[in-house]
């Protein structure tokens, strides 16, 4: 019985975290959200978990141009048929210049009529309300970088961008127990800086100075 | 290799140790400070930190007046009937080189992207009349900054422009913040939220027991989170910290703000221990008067030592007075030399267990 349920309480995460990000997207003047970007935030969220001392729900992806996650896809177009999300753009289009492959480009919002049960029922529970409150910090964050620089959120961020994985391989952002992913590891290098100001960083400016850092990341650019 | 382009221009492909290695994290955290350290906060709040933080920066940046207002509104997307095409979206907001000046920014809770639309050429009347009347968002929170001419100033209408009068003002250069501008904050928090239990909501009930005058054990926590959010909207460059550790202990909340003349240094400028006053236990038993004195000479000697470890400018010893008969001054009676000596301020708020009793103090 534990593997099932524990599968079923793993798509029941990614699906919070869905209607999360859709949630806290809509303040941060990112909604409607574009299907990269969904998946760009669902990325950002994993890999600076461990900065919240929460659980990675998807440690491990294929290295493409950008963070796609297929098990999040198939959750997010499932919560389209059960009507808590709505697309309210569709259209298939070349993935890159070349044209030589195609997919899928869509906007997202949340139906708040419809998931605000939802959210109400999350309130009850301290943990749930800590996961909200960090995909908040992150969309709230990451909405600086702007549509191009979240979409190209892949070349910015330490771990996906790190050289030692090439296009095509696996990226691991949830690594063997001891060791850090590089995302985690640059935040965690922030809050030694402490000696520094003598301020001790809250969880949440982490997750703002690392995402800002990234700023500075596309200003070299 | 992986590479990518954005905005046009591909990612240099620095290694990992160099691109997020110590120094360039220290640059990224000098640049911005603050950044996330109101997490706890409303959105009201946090958008006039984040856009006061924005405007600290320009004015440093751009040090020339400017010839037209400028104004930004809680308001993260285009209004419903608005025309799209006359805004034009800006990421990376608080980066200081983004010229915020002469525009119209509709902005989410952290200001950290914005749409704009120019202000060039209209009166301060004529941009409140197009953002009140044609946008209609004349209710949303607004701050509007005047760099038309020294001192650099910003206004925060928390209830819009359409409520004109209702407005704090701050220069947007560095000002020392006195221990009576914090002691007004207390008071106004005080009287709005603690003085008597029914102005207490329901997360800052401070009593377990109020016909027994027992305390509830969160007392203390629940003021410094109300003190903390009050402080957060009055100071809005500041960081509001709390429970800092520090080679002393831990302090209750300090005022810092970031000294922009030395990047990576604060200047901190108020340093508050808080103390609850209490008569019970929260088992019920009787606290002597020797224990309460004892309380106070601890936050007296908190205070000093925070201040001296710290190097802030000024420090207070704030004690909130839970006890069925409050004291006033003479709870400071016995460390009032000291406190002298030290420069450390002393202050004491009645917290009343009954609305009959308040009324009957007041009255008198």
């Amino acid at each position: 019985m534990t593997a099932p349920l524990s599968g079923l309480l793993h798509r029941t995460e990614r699906r919070i975290r869905i209607i999360s990000i859709l949630r806290w997207a809509v303040p941060a003047g990112l909604s409607p959200v574009k299907l990269d970007i969904v998946h760009s935030l669902a990325y950002l969220a994993d890999a600076l978990s461990p900065v919240w001392n929460l659980p990675i729900l998807d440690g491990q992806l294929l290295k493409t141009t950008r963070p796609y996650f297929p098990a999040l896809q198939h959750d997010l177009d499932e919560l389209v048929g059960t009507g808590l999300v709505e697309v309210t753009r569709f259209k298939y289009s070349p993935l890159s210049a070349s044209a030589s492959s195609w997919g899928i480009d869509a906007d997202y919002v949340l139906r708040e009529d419809r998931t605000q049960p939802i959210f109400d029922e999350i309130t009850r529970h301290p943990e749930q309300v800590r996961g909200m409150e960090f995909v908040r910090e992150v969309v709230f964050a990451a909405s600086g970088l702007g549509v191009e620089g979240l979409i190209g959120i892949g070349g910015l961020d330490a771990a996906y961008s790190d050289p030692q994985v090439d296009l095509g391989g696996l990226l691991d952002v949830n690594p063997e127990l001891g060791r850090s992913n590089k995302t985690a590891q640059a935040a965690s290098r922030i809050a030694t800086l402490i000696s520094d100001s003598d301020h001790r960083f809250s969880d949440a400016e982490l997750v703002h100075l690392y995402v800002r850092h990234l700023y500075s990341r596309m200003q070299i650019a | 290799m992986f590479g990518i382009c954005i905005q046009g221009c591909k990612l240099p492909n620095l290694p990992f140790d160099v691109a997020f290695g110590l120094e360039a994290l220290r640059n990224t955290v000098h640049s911005n400070p603050g950044a996330g350290d109101d997490s706890d906060q409303p959105d009201s709040i946090r958008f006039v930190r984040a856009v006061a933080q924005i405007l600290r920066q320009r004015s440093l940046t751009v040090g020339a007046p400017s010839p037209d207002i400028t104004i930004f509104v809680l308001q993260p997307t285009v209004p419903p009937g608005a025309d799209p095409s006359a805004f034009t979206r800006q990421p990376m907001l608080h980066n200081k080189n983004t010229s915020v000046e002469g525009q119209l920014w509709l902005v989410g809770p952290v200001a950290a992207h914005g749409l704009w639309t120019s202000l060039a050429g209209l009166s301060e009347d004529e941009a409140f009349s197009h953002i009140e009347n044609d946008l209609k968002i004349g209710d949303r929170p607004a701050v509007v900054y005047d760099s038309r001419s020294l001192p650099f100033m910003f206004r925060y209408y928390y209830n819009g422009i359409g409520a004109l009068d209702e407005y704090s003002e701050w220069s947007a250069s560095h000002t020392r913040i006195t221990m009576n501008e914090v002691f007004e904050v207390i008071d106004l928090v005080h009287r709005s939220e603690l003085v008597v239990p029914n102005a207490q909501s329901a997360p800052l009930k401070l009593w377990k027991d109020r016909g027994k005058y027992i305390p509830s054990d969160s007392a203390e926590v629940k003021i410094q989170a109300s003190l903390r959010s009050a402080l957060s909207g009055r100071f809005p460059t500041c960081s509001i910290l709390v429970e800092q550790p520090n080679t002393a202990g831990r302090l209750d909340l300090e005022i810092e703000e970031p000294d922009a003349t030395r990047p990576g240094h604060f200047i901190r400028h108020v340093l508050i221990e808080l103390k609850v006053l209490r008569s019970y236990t929260i088992g019920g038993n009787s606290i002597s008067l020797a224990t309460r004195n004892k309380v106070v000479s601890e936050g007296l000697d908190q205070a000093i030592a925070y201040r001296t470890a710290r190097r802030t400018l000024a420090a207070a010893l704030c004690c909130f007075d839970m006890q069925k008969e409050h004291s006033g001054d003479k709870c400071f009676t016995h460390v009032k030399a000291k406190a002298a000596t030290q420069g450390i301020d002393l202050r004491v708020w009645p917290i009343f267990a009954e609305l009959k009793k308040f009324r009957t103090r007041t009255t008198v």
